[in-house]
Parts: C-alpha cells; sequence; structure tokens
C-alpha cells in the first residue's frame, strides 16, 4: 500500500468509524440507563431510508430529506419505547432482548408488506461522488462530508450530557438510576430522552449510511445494527467514550481489511473482522476499552 | 443414573419426560390414524422443532445466557449430514470439487447424526472457547457474530456448500417414528441435564455467578460444559432436520429460523422443558395454518385474497403479547410433572393449610440422627493450636484508595473471631480478598498451610472456606433444597442435605422457592448452604442484620452448633454488639483499613482506641 493509498483509506476509515461510532454511541445510551440491548435499533436506520424515500417522492432538496429522516428515527425510536418497552419495564433483560428482537421483525414485515422486498434507489447529490485532490491523495468528498458530520455530531452530544442538566441527569441515571430517581431524576423523561437521542443518533448514521448505498431495503437497517453491537463490545458495553473509539476501530479494521484482502477472500471481509474483534475479546473479556471487572 | 441425580430431582425427571412422551407418541398415533400426508409432514417439522428448540434450552434456559448462534450449528450439523449421506452421484453432480473422502462417502442415519454433532462440538469448542468468559450481554453480542461468521462460510464455501443454490437429494431419514423416537430422547437428555449435577449449577450460577463460585462452582467451566453439550444437540437436531427436508440452502440458517426458535422458547417459557415443547407446538401450528390461510381460502362464501409475510407479524405480536402477560413465558418455571404434582390432594392440602411462616420454627429443635450438632456445650479454643488462617500484611487499594492498608488476621482452629469497625473500616473487603473475590493489592494468606492470595473464589471455597454475604445472596429462583444441594460437594448424598435442611428448620419448606422465603429463613439458608459444604473455616458477613434480639440470639446458638458439630472455625462480622460480645472467643477490631485492637471481649470493650473509633470522639493516640 503506497502512502497516498494508505492516506485515503485512512480518511475512508474516518468515515465509517464515525457512523458506526455514533450507532455504537446511540445503542450504549440506552444500555447505559436502562440495562437494555435494543435489537430493534437497526430497524430505525431502516425507517430513516424510508422517510427519505417519502421525502424525496416530494421534491424535497436533499438537505430537507437528510432533516426529515433523522427526526423520523428520533420520533420512531421514543414511539417504539412508548409502545413496546414501557409495558415491560421491570421485566429481565433477557426478555427486554426478546421484546426488542420481536419489534424488529413486526418493522422489517411491515416495510416488506407496505413497500416492497426489493432495493428502492434514493437519490443523492452528484457533489457526493466528487473527489477532493491534495496532491497524490485523492479523497472522495463523501468521505469528508461523513467524518465531519459524524466529528460535528460527536461534539455537539458530548457538550450537551456535559454542560446541559438533561445531560447530567442522564449520566447519573447511568451510573445508579435507583439513587438518581430519589434524587429526583424523572425515570420515564431520561428514558425518554435517552431513547430520543439515541434515535437521532441512528438517523444520523442513518443517513449517511444511505448516502453510501443510496438505497433502502426492509434489512437495510441488518448490517449496521450488528457492527454496532460488536463495536460496542468492543469498548466495554455501556461505556460511551468506549463506544465511540470501538465504533472508529470497527471502521478501520473492516475498512484496511477490505483494501488488503485479496478479492477471493473479499467476501468474507466482515467475517474476518469479527473474528479478529472475537480473538480480541478473548484476551479481554471486558472489551478493549473497559474496566476490567474482577471476581468470577 | 439415581446414582449421580438425587432422587428428588431424578423422579419427577421422568415422570416429567414420561407425560411429555405420552403426548408425543398420541399426537404421532392420532396423526398416522388420520393417514393425511399433510398433517403427517408438519407433525415430523414440529418434532424437530422440539429437538432444536430442546437444544437451545439447554444453554439459555439453564444459564440464562442468550444465544442467537445456535442456528449455526444447525446449520453445520445439516451440510454435515447432507455431504455424507446424499449418494454418490447426485452429489457428484452437486459438487464436482468434492475431496474424494467425501465424495464416496455413505452414512447411515445414527453414524451420520454422530457425526454431525461432533463436527458442531468442534466448532463450539473453538468458538465458545474464545466467548466463554464475558459477561452476558456481551456474550449474547459475540454470539451474533458467531451466526454471521458462520453463515458467511456456508454461503461462500461454495466448493462444499453450493451456497445459496443449496443441496438436494438428502435421503429422508426422519420418518414420523424416527423423530418421535429422537424427540423423546432430546425431551429426556434435556430433562437429565437440567436436574444433573452440572446442570443445577448452571442454573445457580444463572441465579448468582459470584456467589455460585463462593460455593464451589467454577462458573467458567459450567457454563462451558453447557454449552458444548447444547452445541452437540444442535448439530445432532440439524442432522434430522436435513433428513427430514430433501433440500435445503445457506440462506435458510439464518435469521428468519433463529427468530421463530427462539420465540418458542420464549413463548412457552425458557427455563422449563415443558414450555420448549409448548412453545414448539404453537409457533409450528400456527405458521403451518397461517401458511395455509396465505395461499388463499375461501371462508363460506368469502375468498379471502392471497397474502404474504402474515407468519413474521404472527410470531412478532404473539412474542411481544406473551412477554408483556408472562415475562418469563406461559410455563414459567413450571415443568409438567410440577403441574400434576399441584393437582394432587397432599399439595392441595398444604397450599390451603400451610404457610411457609406457620412452619418455621423459632429454634431448630430436635437435632435428626446423625446430623451435625453439638454433643456437648461448646467449648472454648484451645490457646495453643495453629491458626488455620493466616494472613500479613493484607493490602486491597481501589484506584488509590486504600481499602485495607496493611492487615494481619489469623484465625486459631475451632476459634469464633469477631471483626469490628465503623462502616468502611475494611470488614467486608477483608472478607473479600480472602474468600478471593478481590485479589490482595500486597500481603500473603495462608490457609491450611496452601497460600491462597490472589486466587479465584470457586478455587478458595475447593480448599474448606465457605462465606455468606452482606446482603443476602441465594439462588432465588431455585427451590430451598436445590439451594443446598448447588452448593454440596461432590458426593454428599441426599441424607445429608437433608439433615441441614432439619438443622436450620428449613425442612418443611424445602420445595419453596428461595425469594419465597421470610426474610430470617433467608438468612438461615444462607448459613446452611455454607454449612452444607463441611467447611474448616466459615466466613459470616453480618448475618444478624435486620434482625430482633430473639432472632439474634437464636444466630447465635446455631453458630455455637454449627462451630461444635463441624468442628470448624468462624469468622463473624457484625454490628451488633451485643451479639459479637457473647458469641466470639476473640475480637478484632478495624478502622480505617487497619487493625486497631485484637483481644478478649472483655479486653475489647474496655479499650480506650475501640471506644474512640465507635464514638468519633478523641483519636485514639491523644486518648
Amino acid at each position: 500500500m503506497s502512502p497516498s493509498e494508505f492516506v485515503q483509506q485512512l480518511v475512508n476509515s474516518m468515515s465509517l468509524g464515525s457512523i458506526y461510532a455514533l450507532l455504537a454511541l446511540g445503542l450504549s445510551m440506552v444500555y447505559g440507563v436502562l440495562g437494555m440491548l435494543n435489537f430493534a435499533y437497526g430497524e430505525l436506520v431502516t425507517i430513516t431510508g424510508y422517510s427519505m424515500l417519502a421525502a424525496t417522492y416530494f421534491g424535497a432538496p436533499f438537505i430537507v430529506v437528510a432533516l426529515v429522516g433523522v427526526i423520523a428515527a428520533g420520533l420512531s425510536s421514543v414511539l417504539m419505547e412508548l409502545v413496546a418497552f414501557r409495558p415491560l419495564r421491570n421485566a429481565s433483560f433477557v426478555s427486554l432482548l426478546f421484546t426488542s428482537f420481536a419489534v424488529a421483525q413486526l418493522i422489517q414485515g411491515a416495510f416488506r408488506q407496505a413497500v416492497s422486498v426489493r432495493s428502492r434507489g434514493i437519490p443523492v447529490p452528484e457533489l457526493f461522488d466528487e473527489a477532493v485532490r491534495l496532491g497524490p491523495v485523492r479523497i472522495s468528498l463523501l468521505s469528508i462530508i461523513t467524518a465531519s458530520v459524524g466529528a460535528i455530531s460527536l461534539v455537539a452530544l458530548t457538550t450537551f450530557m456535559r454542560r446541559s442538566r438533561s445531560g447530567l441527569a442522564m449520566r447519573a441515571a447511568s451510573q445508579d438510576f435507583t439513587t438518581a430517581r430519589l434524587l429526583g431524576v424523572r425515570a420515564n423523561r431520561v428514558i425518554s430522552l435517552a431513547f430520543l437521542i439515541s434515535g437521532l443518533l441512528a438517523g444520523i448514521a442513518g443517513v449517511l449510511w444511505i448516502a453510501r448505498t443510496t438505497s433502502v431495503n426492509p434489512t437495510t437497517g441488518f448490517v449496521p445494527v450488528i457492527q454496532a453491537f460488536i463495536a460496542s463490545v468492543i469498548g466495554g458495553l455501556g461505556n460511551l467514550r468506549g463506544a465511540v473509539l470501538g465504533g472508529f476501530f470497527l471502521g478501520t479494521l473492516e475498512v484496511f481489511l477490505q483494501a488488503t484482502l485479496p478479492g477471493s477472500l473479499l467476501p468474507y471481509a466482515q467475517a474476518a473482522s469479527l473474528l479478529i474483534v472475537v480473538a480480541i475479546l478473548y484476551v479481554r473479556p471486558q472489551g478493549l476499552f473497559g474496566q476490567r471487572v474482577e471476581a468470577v | 443414573m439415581s446414582g449421580v441425580i438425587p432422587r428428588s430431582r431424578f423422579v419427577p425427571a421422568v415422570w416429567g419426560t414420561a407425560l411429555i412422551s405420552l403426548v408425543l407418541v398420541a399426537g404421532m398415533a392420532l396423526v398416522q390414524g388420520l393417514g393425511s400426508t399433510s398433517s403427517s409432514r408438519t407433525y415430523v417439522v414440529f418434532l424437530v422443532n422440539v429437538m432444536l428448540v430442546v437444544s437451545i434450552q439447554m444453554f439459555i434456559g439453564n444459564s440464562g445466557i442468550v444465544s442467537f448462534g445456535h442456528v449455526a450449528f444447525m446449520g453445520i450439523g445439516a451440510y454435515t449430514t447432507a455431504l455424507v449421506t446424499i449418494p454418490g452421484a447426485v452429489k457428484a453432480a452437486q459438487l464436482p470439487d468434492l475431496p474424494s473422502s467425501l465424495a464416496t462417502a455413505d452414512l447411515g442415519l445414527v453414524p451420520a447424526i454422530a457425526l454431525s454433532a461432533l463436527v458442531a462440538l468442534a466448532v463450539a469448542a473453538l468458538f465458545g472457547g474464545a466467548i466463554i468468559r464475558m459477561t452476558e450481554s456481551t456474550m449474547a453480542m459475540a454470539t451474533l457474530a458467531l451466526l454471521v461468521v458462520v453463515h458467511t462460510f456456508l454461503q461462500n464455501a461454495t466448493t462444499f456448500t453450493r451456497g445459496s443454490l443449496g443441496l438436494a437429494g438428502i435421503p429422508v431419514r426422519t420418518s414420523i417414528v424416527v423423530a418421535t423416537v429422537a424427540a423423546v430422547g432430546f425431551v429426556l437428555a434435556g430433562r437429565l441435564y437440567k436436574e444433573s449435577g452440572p446442570g443445577l449449577r448452571l442454573r445457580a450460577a444463572r441465579e448468582d455467578a459470584l456467589s455460585s463460585a463462593s460455593v464451589g462452582t467454577n462458573v467458567v467451566r459450567t457454563r462451558y460444559a453447557g454449552w458444548l453439550l447444547s452445541a452437540a444437540m444442535m448439530g445432532a437436531a440439524g442432522s434430522l432436520w436435513a433428513q427430514s427436508v430433501i433440500a435445503f440452502n445457506a440462506n435458510q440458517f439464518y435469521f428468519a429460523i433463529t427468530f421463530a426458535l427462539l420465540a418458542m422458547l420464549v413463548i412457552g417459557g425458557r427455563t422449563s422443558l415443558t414450555g420448549a415443547v409448548a412453545g414448539a407446538a404453537i409457533i409450528t401450528f400456527m405458521t403451518d395454518t397461517l401458511a395455509r390461510v396465505e395461499q388463499g381460502v375461501a371462508i363460506g362464501p368469502w375468498e379471502l385474497p392471497r397474502i404474504t409475510g402474515t407468519v413474521q407479524f404472527a410470531i412478532a405480536f404473539l412474542i411481544i403479547i406473551t412477554l408483556i402477560l408472562r415475562p418469563e413465558g406461559i410455563f414459567d418455571r413450571w415443568e409438567i410433572d410440577d403441574l400434576v404434582r399441584r393437582l394432587t390432594p397432599a399439595a392441595r392440602r398444604l397450599r390451603r393449610g400451610q404457610r411457609a411462616e406457620d412452619v418455621e420454627p423459632l429454634v431448630p429443635a430436635s437435632r435428626p440422627q446423625g446430623a451435625p450438632g453439638p454433643a456437648v456445650e461448646p467449648a472454648g479454643p484451645e490457646p495453643t493450636t495453629a491458626p488455620v488462617l493466616r494472613g500479613e500484611h493484607v493490602a486491597k487499594h481501589f484506584e488509590g484508595v486504600a481499602a485495607l492498608a496493611g492487615v494481619d488476621i489469623g484465625v486459631r482452629a475451632g476459634e469464633i473471631l469477631g471483626l469490628i469497625g465503623p462502616n468502611g473500616s475494611g470488614k467486608t473487603t477483608l472478607l473479600n480478598v480472602v474468600s478471593g473475590v478481590y485479589a490482595p493489592s500486597e500481603g500473603e494468606i495462608v490457609f491450611h498451610g496452601t497460600a491462597i492470595g490472589g486466587r479465584k473464589p470457586h478455587q478458595v471455597a475447593d480448599t474448606g472456606l465457605s462465606r455468606t454475604f452482606q446482603n443476602i445472596r441465594l439462588f432465588t429462583e431455585l427451590t430451598v433444597r436445590e439451594n443446598v444441594e448447588a452448593a454440596a460437594p461432590p458426593g454428599t448424598d441426599e441424607q445429608a442435605v437433608g439433615d441441614v435442611l432439619a438443622w436450620f428448620g428449613l425442612a418443611a419448606v424445602e420445595r419453596e422457592k428461595a425469594v419465597n422465603l421470610p426474610y430470617g429463613m433467608q438468612r438461615r439458608l444462607e448459613i446452611a448452604r455454607a454449612v452444607v459444604r463441611r467447611p474448616a473455616l466459615i466466613l459470616l458477613d453480618e448475618p444478624a442484620a435486620g434482625m430482633n434480639e430473639s432472632e439474634s440470639d437464636e444466630l447465635l446458638e446455631n453458630i455455637r452448633r454449627m462451630r461444635a458439630s463441624l468442628d470448624c472455625s468462624v469468622v463473624v462480622v457484625d454490628h451488633d454488639l451485643r451479639l459479637i460480645m457473647k458469641l466470639c472467643d476473640r475480637i478484632q477490631v478495624l478502622d480505617q483499613g487497619r487493625t486497631i485492637a485484637l483481644g478478649l471481649p472483655r479486653e475489647i470493650a474496655e479499650n480506650p482506641a475501640v471506644i474512640a473509633a465507635y464514638l468519633g470522639g478523641p483519636s485514639a493516640r491523644s486518648a
């Protein structure tokens, strides 16, 4: 790999990594507050895709289409919690996991019935295909946009969590929900807020994902949710900073495997990166960035 | 078999399996009597689903860890069987590049099943070795990775699998009779494993991994054994599945079937085998009926239009509704034999007449013959004996905070040592370091001549050291008897377990779930669980917490008896100074991670440093 190629792949890694980071962050946020793994998280990306599709039928410009996608994901996430998860508030981890699994299947089935099993194209600005030349290095504009949007979102979220009262309440809740409630943090509000932020993150990541794939189908959310799960596990489940780092790590791993594997092995790229992650977890069961838990 | 599994669990297991078998065989007879091909095909599908769900239940149900990856083992089993059973010419036409050993392989029903189980076992051993030490939620994620990785291989290793084109021509050997016999075998294996020692300890670890380790269970190894067994069964079930479908392709071993199988497990109740069978029945027959509806049916004069995708919807709705109404599934933890037993007159009388509290004796008065108990009034320790437990300069730092700043501890044979001190003085930390929950940052701990500092809790427990926890940690969803049995060392007979239960006044409630016991009984059960291990040293962490004066007197009596009958030493941490002063031979006082006093109760009561530490008065030095 030549140095210029390396720089190109590095930018691609940052771009893909920032999508994974946003997704893993959204997943970890809900896990931190509720101790729940939301399997239906990938469906928020799918919802983003179909909302964007609907918005393009009205001839809206891309920026509006993207906003519609993000807002739809945020609202769907809150709605999902209200309808499906709230009735099971005190259920076990496993029951909640299975419920979210069922919700995912329900949403997938709905799109299959209402739209089609086949992929629908979503037009994206031609601008995304253009590339910037910096000497010998050629970088696609989409990668730069993706990485920047990812970075801006992460900074915005960090500021919100650090500076705002609601952010403080959420951080407290993820440390110790019972105590936080005793101190006057309103449980339902914090949970709804966590799902809203989680959904908005999925929406932003979804728009960036759709901009790469330029199409949507009922199972669009599947790959992103698996990657988000894996990224949050590498980062140590529930650890927000770990989730972001895990996302970037997974993105880098995938881009460089794609670039270096010989053609005949390319179909195995995702499997290979998963195996590498499992190998890492063998050495560090608590994740790359998680705290070691003693005992047992 | 009953030698390995105590009668109290073996007999119900056999009854339960017999009742389920009766239903399965009756179903078979009914279907054969009907003589319709389609209903007999549906019934085989149901029986194969029973095998698959029972295999998954063995791991998920008993360990409480969700696996999304078991369908990978099913796929591995199915492909293994296809490769060794498809007739040579048919195989050569589909897979021309197959190595000759496989190209000519032609195995019968049973060898094909055995080989499939072995291949699945090998993959499970490799992958499981990497993920089994993770926490529950992380491991659930990692099993997803297993499913994706195996699916990728099945789809792309076309030399062996033909990927999404699939393989055809597998001889149909899973007849309705074979399927019925096999399903009965799977249910029996699943139930016997659940009731066996390893199965019980896996269930105990599901309830509380730490206290399970503290009674000597190697949690990781127990989980690994369950994982391997369950994967091998899944491989065998996959083999029987393949021999019932003629043709299949790689895409079948992915999310659709994972979802359907998990739905069967969740709807029926994941901890119950009866639930697994019921779940398989519900989902199979619902899927079958909906598949017919989707073809477009006429109800009277109305012609319903053809629709697709209703199955996925229906299953998803069923899961959500079941979980809202019954979060642990329809059967929850009930097995069919429990349901039958509930209907017997004796059980009805018990339910109507007596509640757990009513049969609770205040003092475990009568000690059955041969049970541990005091022969004479407890004598004090002989002062010259060497310490059984010796810790020197034991220190524990948490991110710079010294919870223990170098403590010496010596417990003599047969003595009761009290450990007191203000909150945060390091008492519980010391117990945790000694019992292996934390590795000491510094210092050395020797128990019976063995250095135990830094060993894992189950290793420490195996050296003859038992403990209880400050906040009771029982195996809440197991019965009282199972709580004690899960802690009993191998070779403990049923009588010994019964004696310990009787001694602590728990015999009458031995079938109750631990979580349903009143608080005092829960405390006693935790001590009983430690005692059944016949330890040389017992660590009691705040046993009198929340007890009134008479309860704490009863506890004092119990601890004395325990010491005398087991001939063991006891370390008691408590804030109940009245109890400590009456009970203990010597008392050690900790403050801010250091020992500030050690001596006879009388000496401690008069020690100015102790008084200062407790009352927060002038410091020890200035006093």
